[in-house]
C-alpha cells in the first residue's frame, strides 16, 4: 500500500483499499450468517446442531437420558404458562398418542423440562394430570440447581425472557436427543410429525 | 465534550438500551455513530491517499451498518464482551468514517452511497416487520416490529436530511457544478 501511496495514483490505492475492505466485510458477513444461510439466532442454533450434534453437559438430566436408553423428544416449559405451552401440551398429547399407537414407547419418549424455579413436584404432577400424560411415554422434570439449570439451558441454546406478569417467553421447540445424550436435531412446534419420524429413525439405527 | 458524553451514555445505559431491540438499534447504535462523527471532525485526514472521493470510508460504513443489522450478530453483542467491544469500536469508526468520507465525496458519490444505505436500511426494516418469527431470541416479535419501523424511519430521515442540507442545489438556487460548467468544486479534496 505504501508503494501505491508514493506512486502518483490515489485511484489505484483506493481500488486496492476498496478490495481489502470488501474482502474483510464479506468475510465478516459470511461468518456472521454461517455462510449466508441464516440471519436469525434461532435458525443458527438449529443449523449448528444439525451439522454438529452436541453432547449435553454432565448432570442429572444427561444421566437420566442415558439411563433411560430411549431417544427423547425434549421440550422446555413452565407449568403456569397459558400461551404457547398449552398448544405445546396438546401437540405433546398427540405425539404421545402417536407413539402409543405405533407401539414405539420402548424406543421414543417425551420429556418436558421445566425451567421455572417455582415448579415443584406437586406442580409438575398437577400439570401432568391435566395434560393426561402417560408416565411410560411422557415424563416431566424440574431442572435442578440454578447453576445446572443455566448450563443446560445454555447448552440447548434456550433463552428465557421474563414477561410480566409472572410469565416467560422462550424459544420453544422439539429437541431430539439420542440415546447417548447428544442433541441431534431441533424442530418447530408445528413439525411434531417430522420430529417423531426423525426420533423413530434414530431409535431404529443401530 | 459531546462525543464523550454520547459514548458514555451509550456505554453506561447499556442494560437499559439493550433491553429492547428498538432502543438498541435506534438509540444506542446511532449515539455511538454520532460520537464517531463528532470525533471525525477533529481527526486528521492522513489516509486520503487511498480514499478518493471517500469511497473506502463509505464502503466501510456500508459494511459495518450491514453487519450490525444481522439480528444474530446484534444479539451476540448483548452479554458478549468481545462482540460488545467490537460493536462499540466498529460503529464508532463507522461514524467517524461517515463524516470523513462524506467530506471527501462529491454529490454524485454522496447520492450513490446514501441511496444504497437508505435502501438497505429500509429493506432490513421492512423485513424485520414482516418476519412472523423471532429474529433474536432475546427480543420479542413485537419489539422487532418497532425496530423495523424505526429503521425505515431512520432511512427516510437520512435521505430527507441530505435533501435539506443540499436544498440550495436541488432547488436551483445555487448552480450545480456537475450539470454545467458553472462554479468549480468547492468541497475539500
Amino acid at each position: 500500500m505504501r508503494i501505491l501511496a508514493n506512486s502518483s495514483s490515489p485511484i489505484a490505492a483506493t481500488a486496492v483499499a476498496l478490495l481489502l475492505v470488501a474482502v474483510l466485510g464479506v468475510t465478516a458477513l459470511y461468518q456472521a450468517t454461517l455462510g449466508f444461510r441464516v440471519v436469525a439466532t434461532e435458525e443458527a442454533r438449529r443449523l449448528k446442531i444439525r451439522e454438529q450434534p452436541l453432547l449435553l453437559p454432565a448432570g442429572p438430566v444427561l444421566a437420566g437420558l442415558r439411563a433411560d436408553g430411549r431417544v427423547a423428544i425434549v421440550t422446555f416449559f413452565y407449568s403456569r404458562c397459558i400461551t404457547v405451552c398449552s398448544s405445546l401440551g396438546s401437540s405433546y398429547q398427540q405425539l404421545q398418542s402417536a407413539i402409543v399407537a405405533r407401539g414405539a414407547a420402548r424406543q421414543v419418549r417425551l420429556l418436558s423440562l421445566s425451567f421455572d424455579g417455582r415448579d415443584d413436584s406437586a406442580a409438575l404432577s398437577a400439570y401432568a394430570a391435566h395434560q393426561h400424560a402417560d408416565s411410560d411415554v411422557w415424563q416431566l422434570a424440574a431442572l435442578p440447581a440454578p447453576q445446572q439449570r443455566r448450563d443446560l439451558l445454555d447448552a440447548f441454546g434456550i433463552v428465557v425472557l421474563p414477561a410480566p406478569p409472572g410469565e416467560f417467553q422462550h424459544n420453544a421447540a422439539f429437541h431430539v436427543v439420542d440415546r447417548t445424550g447428544h442433541l441431534r436435531r431441533i424442530f418447530d412446534l408445528e413439525q411434531a410429525d417430522a420430529a417423531l419420524a426423525y426420533a423413530l429413525n434414530l431409535a431404529a439405527a443401530p | 465534550m459531546m462525543a464523550a458524553a454520547l459514548l458514555l451514555a451509550a456505554l453506561g445505559l447499556r442494560p437499559w438500551l439493550e433491553a429492547s431491540m428498538a432502543t438498541h438499534m435506534l438509540l444506542q447504535l446511532p449515539a455511538i455513530a454520532v460520537a464517531g462523527w463528532l470525533l471525525g471532525k477533529r481527526v486528521g485526514t492522513r489516509l486520503a491517499w487511498c480514499d478518493v472521493q471517500g469511497l473506502s470510508s463509505l464502503a466501510i460504513v456500508m459494511l459495518v451498518s450491514a453487519y450490525w443489522m444481522v439480528p444474530r450478530v446484534l444479539e451476540a453483542s448483548v452479554g458478549g464482551a468481545l462482540m460488545e467491544t467490537a460493536k462499540f469500536a466498529s460503529v464508532l469508526l463507522a461514524g467517524m468514517l461517515l463524516q470523513i468520507g462524506l467530506a471527501r465525496a462529491n454529490r454524485i458519490v454522496q447520492i450513490f452511497f446514501l441511496g444504497n444505505w437508505c435502501a438497505m436500511t429500509a429493506i432490513a426494516g421492512m423485513l424485520y416487520q414482516e418476519q412472523p418469527r423471532q429474529l433474536c431470541n432475546v427480543y420479542t416479535v413485537a419489539d422487532q416490529v418497532i425496530a423495523g419501523i424505526g429503521l425505515v424511519s431512520l432511512a427516510c430521515a437520512a435521505a430527507l436530511a441530505w435533501c435539506v442540507q443540499h436544498h440550495r442545489v436541488l432547488l436551483d438556487i445555487e448552480p450545480d457544478y456537475y450539470s454545467s460548467a458553472a462554479a468549480g468544486p468547492k468541497n475539500s479534496k
